[in-house]
């Protein structure tokens, strides 16, 4: 009997179990601890019913019935260990493992693996196939997935995986019946920003892990908890550590965040854990020359220069991939000295939002509410690339019949069809939010103080207003990219003004994984009551000291401006876990820092989830965690308020913190007058962007990362098909480009001809400053603010 | 890649299918394709059906794979299918293959030397039993055959 609130009652294994109407068997006796063997079937994914490893007795029925793809009916009575059932998973078994060669000693998968278990489990000893093995031969689909074609029993979920999660299918079953491969067919990389989930999905050692193949086996690894630093998700992973090595990164399914996924560069990113140029111990120049020193002297140092410094000639910039604890202690350290000139914000370029308002920026719902609402708005979003976790709950949206458009200065490689995609100049991208502002007031009337006179609107603006005006729940999604702009501050309250005319909810995607953590324990200039320099003005001023915690000196910061902030400085003090030219040539002081992996602490994600982690491999060599260094350069300072000695100590303090704050997108709506369109100019705008692989030191030291194509696409010039005739330039040219690279060599790229890009617009590779074509034309572009 | 012609026929196939549902049709696009580009596909034509369609494009080469009618190598432009089920078989169709062949000089599968003649691959019923054992010459069959027929046929081909 169906009761009211849709449950049934069914038996399995002489088991009474209470379920709901529409249950399939193979979940309810998971849930109950029945084990049903399978092969084809996963929870995350649609249904095939092709293996034919959980068929079940149900009583009444003449066949045994697949249970991943037969719903519980009400007083049904399920076997599944009866005679029939045993007989047909022995049958399944044999038939699986005809063409599957013998070479479990040699494959990854081996340990773990779903038909080695099934084989032992359900199996039989022999089998009566006599005849020959059929070959397929590995592909080579990139270099992050390892193929061996050979183990492959066709249970699709790979390709399933493509079209249900990826959102893009590049792996298909080719061919048919007993010759069918999986394949790409052509020969090309899978270049889904997700790819690497098809190695947890692969249940034989079909796909495996690249970096990883031969370096472990499964039963020799431990496996620790941890939260990825790359992408403001904090992504829920197990790391595999072997001998104190990180063997491979695993999902740890969390539904909230990031389910049972892990984008590539959570997967892949610990790699440049091991690069090369880590830091070994504290260096200390004396007479020009690089000297080992201890950590005792060396925060010694640091201490006397703090002090002899005038405290309003202090100044310190930190990486907003930096934990709660370091972020909190080291801008703890900086006020002490009653100074405020500390920021995470290094690549931003407009501060004009930089006032005493607690500005949070997160993205003001979770990813539950992101997945039901049925309209979302990308503004400067490259959310696909940026964090492909949260683009795929975006994705998840449009499937449940969401719309979503785009506004961004490239147009951008989506994997769900938009409604209206606008790009244009980032000088322009106050008018195309004006005039989407401009439609909106037309369907909802409302007073609003801002002049949209002089602002022509098309069908693409009315299209974008009418689907935000029409939509029960929609989000206006504010993206990295934008943070890059000059006129951010007026864009950020443009999107505000948008949401709040369409009664939309304003989502800000933070550019780092702890960019929540770096507003809400300090590393902001308006922190305290006394507003203090940011990271632009501390880069133009003239410091006693300069402290530059944990980034890259090439890509996360301009780096012309930091070699000249260096330079200018009296004493430069650098912690970062990574050495470089540029720190070897202006520093004055090098101290080693552990990477987060080897470090215990929190942080906060995008919606405001504080996670914390553990210390899982020890540092390398001499290098220490952040969260020491800092005490014990409290210590040498002698400051009071100090008397934390372990990080949980530390995380009571911040818990009282985070509570405290209230956060908001609200934009300062004073200054909405300011706003205008700037005049266009000849020369051409460069559009700058957060790179997929490029936004953390370690995911830049990541090879394998590197090798993917959506590295490689970073590494293009690319301007418009108009501006390339124009300018004489023809695809693929070589070109040589100008950078600020450490050593200010000259780079050769090659252009790229896209329809992607606006007019008078240039993308260059990262890091390059301007194009000089074939030696004699230089394409002038705009300087930055 | 797609010309005019082929574009008004898919389209009427497009037109068959409910709205946005634009992919039933792409085993007629295939077909189609073919036919324009003289009996074979070739990977940029299953792209620009991919992209006609609005289709990952391995889907489209899952469809053309699956399929005996899709070649996706290339072949001469004149087809021959020779059935082999069982009543052309028990009628005598090995001995036809055979027959074809040798006059050919060419095995089940390839094109024949002077690449003016393609024997397609291994072929399954034609529904045509009643005149077996039969063969398909470019898309016309011809039932009941014989040695002498075969020769007539293939000398009609030239």
């Amino acid at each position: 009997m169906i009761t009211n609130d849709n449950k049934i009652n069914i038996t399995i294994n002489d088991k009474k179990i209470c379920c709901n109407v529409g249950d399939k068997i193979i979940d309810v006796a998971d849930d109950n601890g029945i084990e049903i063997p399978r092969f084809c079937y996963h929870k995350k994914l649609s249904t095939a019913a092709s293996c034919r490893m959980c068929l079940v007795e149900i009583e009444g029925a003449p066949k045994l019935m697949p249970s991943c793809a037969t719903q519980a009916s009400d007083n049904m009575v399920v076997q599944t260990k009866s005679d029939k059932v045993v007989a047909s998973q022995k049958a399944v078994m044999e038939f699986l493992l005809i063409n599957h060669p013998l070479d479990c000693p040699i494959c990854d998968q081996g340990g773990e693996c779903s038909l080695q278990d099934n084989a032992f489990s359900y199996g039989k000893t022999d089998s009566i196939f006599k005849e020959d093995k059929l070959v397929n031969l590995s592909s080579d689909i990139g270099p992050l997935v390892a193929t061996n074609f050979n183990r492959c029993i066709m249970c699709t979920r790979c390709v399933r995986f493509g079209e249900e999660i990826s959102g893009h299918r590049e792996l298909g079953g080719i061919g048919r019946a007993n010759t069918i491969e999986i394949s790409t067919y052509i020969n090309k990389n899978v270049d889904s920003e997700l790819s690497g989930n098809i190695i947890d999905l692969c249940p034989v050692g079909s796909l495996t892990s690249k970096p990883s193949q031969f370096q472990a086996r499964a039963w020799e690894v431990i496996k620790k908890p941890a939260i990825m630093p790359f992408d403001c998700l904090g992504s829920n992973a197990n790391l595999h550590i072997k001998n104190n090595k990180i063997i491979r990164v695993l999902p740890r399914e969390n539904n909230d965040i990031n389910e049972m996924w892990l984008s590539d560069r959570d997967r892949f990113g610990f790699l440049g854990q091991y690069s090369q140029d880590r830091l070994s111990n504290p260096i200390i120049k004396k007479d020009k020359s690089w000297h080992n020193t201890s950590w005792g002297d060396s925060l010694a140092k640091m201490a006397e220069k703090l002090k002899q410094a005038k405290s309003s000639n202090i100044g310190c910039l930190i990486g907003g991939n930096s934990s709660n604890e370091e972020i909190f202690l080291l801008s703890k350290i900086i006020r002490s000295f009653g100074c405020n000139n500390i920021d995470y914000r290094l690549l931003q370029k407009d501060f004009s939002d930089n006032t005493k308002q607690k500005n949070t920026n997160w993205l003001g719902l979770d990813l539950k509410q992101l997945e039901q609402c049925d309209s979302v708005i990308h503004v400067c979003s490259n959310l696909r690339k940026d964090v492909p976790m949260l683009n795929h709950r975006v994705f998840t949206a449009y499937k449940n019949g969401a719309k979503i458009s785009s506004i961004s200065n490239r147009l951008y490689d989506f994997n769900y069809p938009l409604v209206e995609q606008i790009g244009c100049k980032p000088s322009n991208t106050i008018f195309e939010l004006k005039a989407i502002l401009k439609e909106i007031l037309k369907i909802k009337p409302q007073k609003i103080a801002i002049n949209l006179d002089d602002i022509v609107s098309t069908k693409e603006h009315k299209n974008i207003a009418l689907q935000l005006s029409t939509a029960q729940k929609s989000v206006v999604m504010l993206g990295i990219q934008a943070k890059l702009l000059p006129d951010y501050t007026a864009i950020k309250t443009l999107c505000d003004l948008i949401s709040q005319a369409s009664n939309s909810i304003f989502a800000i995607v933070p550019e780092y994984a702890n960019s929540l953590g770096a507003k809400l324990y300090g590393a902001i200039p308006y922190y305290s009551d006394n507003l203090g320099k940011n990271s632009e003005q501390i880069l133009k001023s003239n410091l006693d000291v300069l402290i530059l915690y944990n980034f890259d000196s090439e890509y996360d910061i301009n780096s012309d401006k930091i070699q000249k902030a260096a330079s200018l400085a009296k004493f430069v003090i650098v912690i970062n876990p990574y050495s470089s030219q540029i720190w070897q040539e202006y520093a004055d002081l090098i101290l080693p820092l552990a990477t987060t992996f080897e470090s215990s602490g929190s942080m906060v994600n995008c919606c405001n989830t504080l996670q914390k982690y553990q210390q899982n491999i020890k540092p390398y060599k001499y290098s220490q965690e952040g969260w020491r260094i800092l005490l014990t350069l409290a210590d040498k300072l002698s400051l009071d308020s100090f008397k934390y000695k372990s990080v949980p100590e530390i995380q009571n303090d911040l818990t009282d913190i985070q509570q405290k704050i209230i956060l908001n997108n609200d934009t300062n709506n004073k200054d909405i007058k300011k706003i205008g369109i700037k005049n266009n100019v000849d020369d051409f705008e460069v559009i700058n962007e957060f790179a997929i692989y490029q936004n953390h030191p370690m995911v830049r030291r990541s090879l394998a990362l590197q090798k993917t194509n959506d590295a490689a696409s970073y590494n293009k010039l690319i301007i418009s098909l108009v501006d390339a005739k124009l300018l004489g330039i023809k695809r693929d040219e070589k070109i040589s480009i100008t950078t600020n690279n450490i050593d200010h060599t000259k780079i050769i790229t090659s252009v790229q001809q896209s329809d992607s890009i606006p007019d008078s617009c240039i993308f260059l590779p990262n890091g390059a400053k301007y194009a000089t074509i074939n030696n004699n034309t230089t394409i002038r572009v705009k300087e930055s603010i | 890649m797609i010309n005019e012609n082929s574009k008004g026929q898919i389209d009427k196939w497009i037109a068959k299918y409910p709205k946005g549902k634009q992919r039933s049709a792409v085993i007629a696009a295939l077909r189609i394709m073919q036919e324009q580009n003289k009996g074979f596909l070739t990977v940029e034509l299953m792209d620009a059906v991919a992209d006609y369609l609005s289709m990952d494009k391995i889907a489209v080469y899952e469809v053309a794979s699956f399929y005996s009618v899709f070649e996706t190598k290339p072949v001469a432009p004149n087809t021959i299918s020779i059935c082999t089920n069982i009543s052309c078989m028990l009628s005598g169709s090995d001995d036809i293959v055979k027959y074809v062949e040798k006059k050919l000089k060419t095995k089940i599968g390839s094109n024949t030397d002077d690449n003016r003649i393609f024997l397609k691959e291994e072929e399954e019923c034609l529904a045509g039993c009643c005149g077996a054992p039969m063969m398909q010459v470019n898309h016309k069959y011809h039932t009941n055959l014989t040695r002498d027929k075969v020769d007539k046929i293939l000398a009609d081909l030239k």
